[in-house]
C-alpha cells in the first residue's frame, strides 16, 4: 500500500517536469520555485528539523505540523510579496535553526499549541525571506507550486528520517541530528550578525 | 473486478492524464493540432489557475464520502458547461478579477486541510458556486476564439473525466488508512499555500 | 443487467462530442512536402496538397528567398490530394534556411516535410498549425522519425470510428483476462494488415473499406444490448474472435493514413513501426481511460437511470448505422 502511495506521489511529481515544457517562463518559474527552498542550507536545516520534531512528538503533532506549516509559510511568503516588512529575517531564520535543533536534541515536549506556535512563527520568517527574494519575471503560479512542493518534500524527508525513532539507537541518531541542526543554526546566526 | 484492484487503475489514469501535459503544452490557448475539441480538452488541463480550485473541490467531495463524491461528479460538469457557454456566447465582454480563482483556491484548499464534515446541502451550494465562477472564467478566456463552443465542450469532457476520477480516487484513498486521509489534508494545505503565494503575486502587480 | 457497469455509458456522451469534428477531421489527410537535392543546390519538389471534399486546402509552401523556380510547376489531381512537381534552385542550399507553410494555422492538419540532402542525409519534420515554419539543418535529423509516432497518435485520436469499436469491445468483455485477450487480438490483427498493406503497397479502395468499418461498429451495438439482457452469443463468449476479424479491416484503415503520405521505399519500415506504436499508444490510453472511468463509477456507486444506461449502445448503434448508410451511399452516388 505504501508503494501505491509512492506511485501517486510519483504521478504528482511527474507533472512537474511536464509543466516545465509549457514555455520558457514557466519552466524557469517552476524550477526556481522548487530550487529556492532547497538552495539555502539555513532553510533546509530548519525544515528538516520540523519534520524530525514532528516524528518525535508523534500524533497529533506529526500530522498537524505538515498540514499547518506550508500554509503558514505561504502566508509569510504572501507578506513578503506584498511588501510588509519583517525585521531581522536573517536572524530569525538562523534562530529557528538553533531553536528547532535544540528541541529535537533535547526531545522537548512542550504543550501542543506552543509547539505549533513556535513552528508557525519561524515558518513566517522563512516564507517571508522567500517572498522577498523572489526573482522578477518568473511565472507566479509555477513558482508557487514548485516552492510549496519543495517545502512539503523537505518536510516529508524530515519525517522519514524521524522514522528511525522506532529503534533506540535511531532515537539517539535523531537527537544527534538535532544537535547538528542547532550548530548549523548557530553558524548562520554568526554569519547574520557578523 | 474486485474492489481492491480498482485504484491502481485510477492512479494509472491520473498518471496518464498528467503525462499528457507535455504533449499539448503550449501555455494558454493550447493547440494540439487535433481540432477545437481536443484543444479545449488540453486547455482545461493546462489552465492550472482554474484547475486548482476545482481540484480542491473534487478532493473535498471525495473526502465527504460517496454521496458527496457523486454530487461533485454529476453537478459540477453540467453547471460549469452552462456557465461557460452562457458567458462565451452572451457576455463576451465580461471580465472577472484575476484574484477570484485565487481566493477560491485558498478557501477550498483550507477547507480540504481542515477536514471538517459539511452538510451535503452546503457542499452542493459550494459546488454550484465554484462551478459557476470557474465556468465563467473559462468562458471569458475562450470567448471570441474560433470554435469556442467546441472548445468548451472539449473542456467539459476533460472536467467530467477529472471530476469522476479525482473524487473516486480520494474516496478510495482516504477510507483506506488514517494517514492517507492526512496526506489528502496535507495536499489541501499545499493547494491553499499555492493560492496564498499567487495572491501575493497578484497584489504585488 | 447491472453486471456491466452502467456508468461507462456516460463516457460515450463526451465521446460523441468529438464526433462533430472527428467526422470531418478523419477525412483530412496530412500534407506531404518532399525536397530531394538531386544535384547540389538543385531540388526536386513534390508537394501533395491535401483536399477536403474535392477542394484543395489553401496551403502554400513558402521557400527561402534565395530559391528560384527553375521549371514550371506541373500538377496532377488525385482522389485525396493534388500533387505538384517542380524544380527549385537555391543559391546557398537549404541547410540552415527556414521553410514555412502558409495558411496552415487555419486547418486542423499537419504537413510532413522530408528533405533529402545531396550528401545523403535525410531529415523529417512534422509541421503543425501551432508553428507553421521550420528551420532546416542538415545536421539535426536524429529525432525526425519520431514524427511518425506523433502521426500515429493523431491518427487514432481523430479516428473516432476506431475508438468507438474499441469502446464496444470494452462494453462486451466480461472479465479482465478476456479484456486483455480481446484488446491484444485487435492489436495483433490490425498490426498485421497495417504491415501487409504498407509493405506490399496493397490499398483497399477507401470507400468500401470505410463502409465495412462503420458496419463493424453497427454490428457491436446489438451485442452490447444482449450483454445487458443477460443473453449470450458467440461474440459475447469469444469477443476476441470478433476483435481479431474486424481488427484486420481496421488495419487497412490505419494503413490509408500512412500510405497517403507516399513515402520513399527505404523509409517505410521504420515509419510503419513508429506509426503503429503511435496508434497502439493512443489506443492504450483510450482503454485505460475507459476502464478507469468504469472503476471510478463503481467506487462512487452510481445508479444510472435506465435511459443513461442505454446511451452507449444506442450511440454505437445509431452512429454505426448512420456511417454505414452514409458510406455505402457514397459507393453508389459519386
Amino acid at each position: 500500500m505504501k508503494q501505491k502511495f509512492a506511485l501517486l506521489l510519483l504521478a504528482v511529481m511527474a507533472c512537474s517536469p511536464a509543466w516545465g515544457h509549457a514555455e520558457a517562463g514557466q519552466v524557469s518559474g517552476f524550477m526556481s520555485g522548487f530550487v529556492h527552498p532547497v538552495s539555502g542550507m539555513d532553510h533546509v536545516l530548519a525544515m528538516v528539523a520540523v519534520g524530525l520534531w514532528g516524528a518525535q512528538l508523534g500524533n497529533p503533532a506529526l500530522w498537524l505540523l505538515p498540514v499547518t506549516f506550508p500554509l503558514v509559510m505561504a502566508f509569510g511568503g504572501f507578506l513578503g510579496l506584498i511588501g510588509v516588512p519583517l525585521p531581522a529575517t536573517e536572524i530569525g531564520i538562523a534562530l529557528s535553526g538553533i531553536m528547532l535543533g535544540l528541541m529535537v536534541a533535547t526531545q522537548a515536549r512542550p504543550p501542543l499549541w506552543s509547539a505549533i506556535f513556535l513552528v508557525a512563527v519561524f515558518a513566517i520568517f522563512h516564507g517571508h525571506a522567500h517572498g522577498t527574494e523572489l526573482p522578477e519575471g518568473a511565472s507566479g503560479l509555477t513558482y508557487s507550486i514548485g516552492f510549496v512542493m519543495a517545502t512539503g518534500l523537505l518536510h516529508a524527508s524530515g519525517i522519514a528520517i524521524g522514522l528511525l525513532q522506532r529503534w533506540p539507537q535511531g532515537k539517539l541518531a535523531v537527537r544527534g541530528l538535532g544537535c547538528m541542526v542547532s550548530l548549523g543554526g548557530a553558524y548562520f546566526l554568526f554569519g547574520a550578525l557578523a | 473486478m474486485p474492489m481492491h484492484r480498482t485504484w491502481p487503475i485510477l492512479i494509472a489514469a491520473l498518471g496518464l492524464a498528467l503525462g499528457l501535459f507535455p504533449l499539448s503544452a503550449f501555455a494558454h490557448l493550447v493547440s494540439t493540432g487535433l481540432g477545437p475539441v481536443y484543444d479545449g480538452f488540453g486547455h482545461f488541463l493546462l489552465s492550472l489557475e482554474d484547475l486548482l480550485p476545482l481540484l480542491a473541490l473534487m478532493i473535498l467531495g471525495g473526502m465527504h464520502g460517496e454521496v458527496a463524491g457523486r454530487r461533485a461528479m454529476l453537478v459540477l460538469p453540467p453547471v460549469w458547461l452552462l456557465a461557460a457557454l452562457v458567458t462565451a456566447l452572451a457576455f463576451q465582454a465580461a471580465s472577472l478579477p484575476v484574484f477570484v480563482s485565487t481566493l477560491l483556491t485558498i478557501g477550498l484548499g483550507i477547507l480540504v486541510s481542515l477536514d471538517r464534515r459539511m452538510p451535503l446541502a452546503g457542499l452542493t451550494v459550494l459546488i454550484l458556486f465554484v462551478a459557476t465562477l470557474s465556468g465563467q472564467s473559462t468562458g471569458i478566456a475562450l470567448a471570441g476564439q474560433a470554435g469556442s463552443v467546441l472548445m468548451i465542450l472539449g473542456s467539459t469532457a476533460a472536467l467530467f473525466v477529472v471530476a469522476t476520477l479525482v473524487p473516486a480516487l480520494v474516496l478510495k484513498i482516504s477510507s483506506r488508512a488514517p494517514w492517507l486521509r492526512i496526506a489528502m489534508r496535507v495536499f489541501g494545505s499545499w493547494i491553499a499555500g499555492v493560492g496564498l503565494l499567487m495572491l501575493g503575486w497578484q497584489l504585488r502587480g | 443487467m447491472n453486471t456491466r457497469d452502467g456508468l461507462i455509458r456516460l463516457c460515450i456522451i463526451f465521446n460523441s462530442l468529438f464526433l462533430a469534428q472527428g467526422a470531418i477531421a478523419h477525412e483530412l489527410q496530412p500534407g506531404f512536402l518532399q525536397l530531394t537535392e538531386s544535384t547540389p543546390h538543385q531540388y526536386d519538389v513534390l508537394w501533395k496538397q491535401p483536399t477536403s471534399l474535392g477542394q484543395p486546402l489553401r496551403l502554400t509552401p513558402v521557400f527561402p528567398t534565395t530559391c528560384k523556380a527553375s521549371s514550371a510547376a506541373q500538377s496532377e489531381v488525385l482522389p485525396q490530394s493534388w500533387v505538384w512537381r517542380m524544380r527549385l534552385s537555391c543559391a546557398d542550399g537549404l541547410a540552415g534556411q527556414t521553410l514555412s507553410i502558409e495558411g496552415l494555422e487555419a486547418f486542423a492538419t499537419d504537413v510532413l516535410l522530408r528533405v533529402e540532402h545531396a550528401d545523403g542525409k535525410i531529415e523529417t519534420h512534422l509541421i503543425k498549425p501551432v508553428d507553421p515554419s521550420v528551420s532546416l539543418n542538415s545536421a539535426a535529423q536524429a529525432r525526425g522519425r519520431w514524427t511518425y509516432l506523433t502521426l500515429g497518435i493523431e491518427h487514432i485520436a481523430l479516428g473516432i470510428d476506431h475508438l468507438l469499436f474499441v469502446l464496444g469491445l470494452l462494453l462486451i468483455v466480461g472479465n479482465r483476462w478476456m479484456l486483455i485477450k480481446t484488446i491484444s487480438s485487435f492489436t495483433v490483427a490490425h498490426s498485421i494488415t497495417l504491415a501487409i498493406a504498407t509493405l506490399a503497397k496493397i490499398q483497399l479502395p477507401a470507400a468500401p473499406l470505410n463502409a465495412v468499418i462503420a458496419l463493424s461498429i453497427l454490428f457491436l451495438a446489438p451485442e452490447v444490448v444482449r450483454v445487458w439482457r443477460g443473453q449470450s452469443s458467440l461474440t459475447i463468449r469469444q469477443p476476441w474472435l470478433v476483435a481479431f476479424l474486424f481488427g484486420l479491416l481496421h488495419g487497412f484503415g490505419f494503413a490509408s493514413g500512412l500510405a497517403s503520405l507516399g513515402l520513399p521505399h527505404d523509409e517505410i519500415a521504420p515509419a510503419l513501426l513508429l506509426f503503429n506504436i503511435g496508434v497502439e499508444l493512443g489506443q492504450l490510453a483510450f482503454v485505460v481511460l475507459v476502464i478507469a472511468m468504469q472503476a471510478a463509477f463503481r467506487v462512487l456507486k452510481i445508479n444510472w437511470p435506465r435511459w443513461a444506461e442505454m446511451i452507449p449502445a444506442y450511440t454505437l448503434g445509431s452512429l454505426g448505422a448512420m456511417w454505414t448508410i452514409q458510406r455505402v451511399s457514397l459507393l453508389f452516388f459519386r
